[in-house]
């Protein structure tokens, strides 16, 4: 776990979620599926009483990266299925790390199950990154390759990032519209 | 059919610049429905915007170079 004191636990009783602020890509997958418990407007962003536990798991669980994990408070109340597995990102199912798709995307995805499948998908949200999810590799301002663990990647849009070319949340506090 | 899977995409950050990425891809819009980049820019790339500034969001439209 990486050490700093903005880490966070927030607990419903049950599990308790651990919020690791460095780890964060900003991929948005935490608030745009469960806002009643994932706010960043909100102090604390976490709210454990906005969701049944099982949600919350499962929202935890698609987190791209290990800034959103939990714990079950009592090791023995562990629903089978539901224990505190080390997250996969499986890039074979790019679907369903957002919320449900709307009718066109759900066509465009019959269609790739009949042919090719694309390698990545980018994801524009205003006010927000550039997310782009899939197989990819990536070369920086100076020609070197990019080596990244992770499947999926924030790209900041609005300029203002520290963390060039990823997203560190400034879109946010610069109320970043476009 | 059996599914292939197509080649990685290649992402090059250009420095003060778009990202220009290569490959094949889909690009959702804010609203979850597929948006359609410009069919020409396709075989050298399309260069996403980094700055903030561009009229064309998400896209490049040279306003990174401009004073």
């Amino acid at each position: 776990m990486t050490m700093s004191n903005r880490n966070r636990k927030y607990s419903n009783g049950t599990i308790t979620v651990v919020w690791q602020p460095a780890e964060c890509i900003h991929a948005g997958v935490c608030f745009t599926s469960l806002r009643k418990v994932f706010d960043p407007v909100k102090r604390p962003w976490v709210n454990m009483e906005g969701a049944a536990t099982e949600q919350i798991i499962d929202v935890v669980e698609r987190c791209p990266t290990q800034a959103l994990t939990f714990f079950w408070n009592d090791p023995s109340a562990v629903t089978p299925g539901k224990e505190n597995s080390p997250k996969l990102f499986d890039t074979k199912n790019l679907t369903r790390l957002f919320p449900a798709p709307t009718d066109e995307e759900a066509a465009a995805k019959a269609a790739e199950k009949e042919g090719v499948t694309p390698a990545a998908k980018i994801t524009f949200r205003r006010g927000g990154p550039l997310v782009i999810e899939g197989r990819f590799d990536m070369i920086d301002e100076n020609g070197a390759p990019i080596q990244s663990k992770l499947k999926m990647v924030s790209l900041c849009r609005c300029g203002l990032s520290d963390s060039q070319p990823f997203c560190d949340g400034a879109h946010f506090k610069a109320g970043f519209r476009k | 059919m059996e599914n292939t899977e197509t080649d990685r995409l290649e992402i090059k950050i250009l420095p003060g610049g778009p990202a220009v990425i290569k490959g094949d891809f889909t690009v959702i819009g804010p609203d979850g429905k597929p948006f359609v980049p410009d069919q020409t820019q396709k075989h050298s790339g399309v260069a996403f915007c980094r700055c903030g500034r561009s009229g064309n969001q998400p896209f490049c439209d040279g306003s990174h170079g401009k004073p």
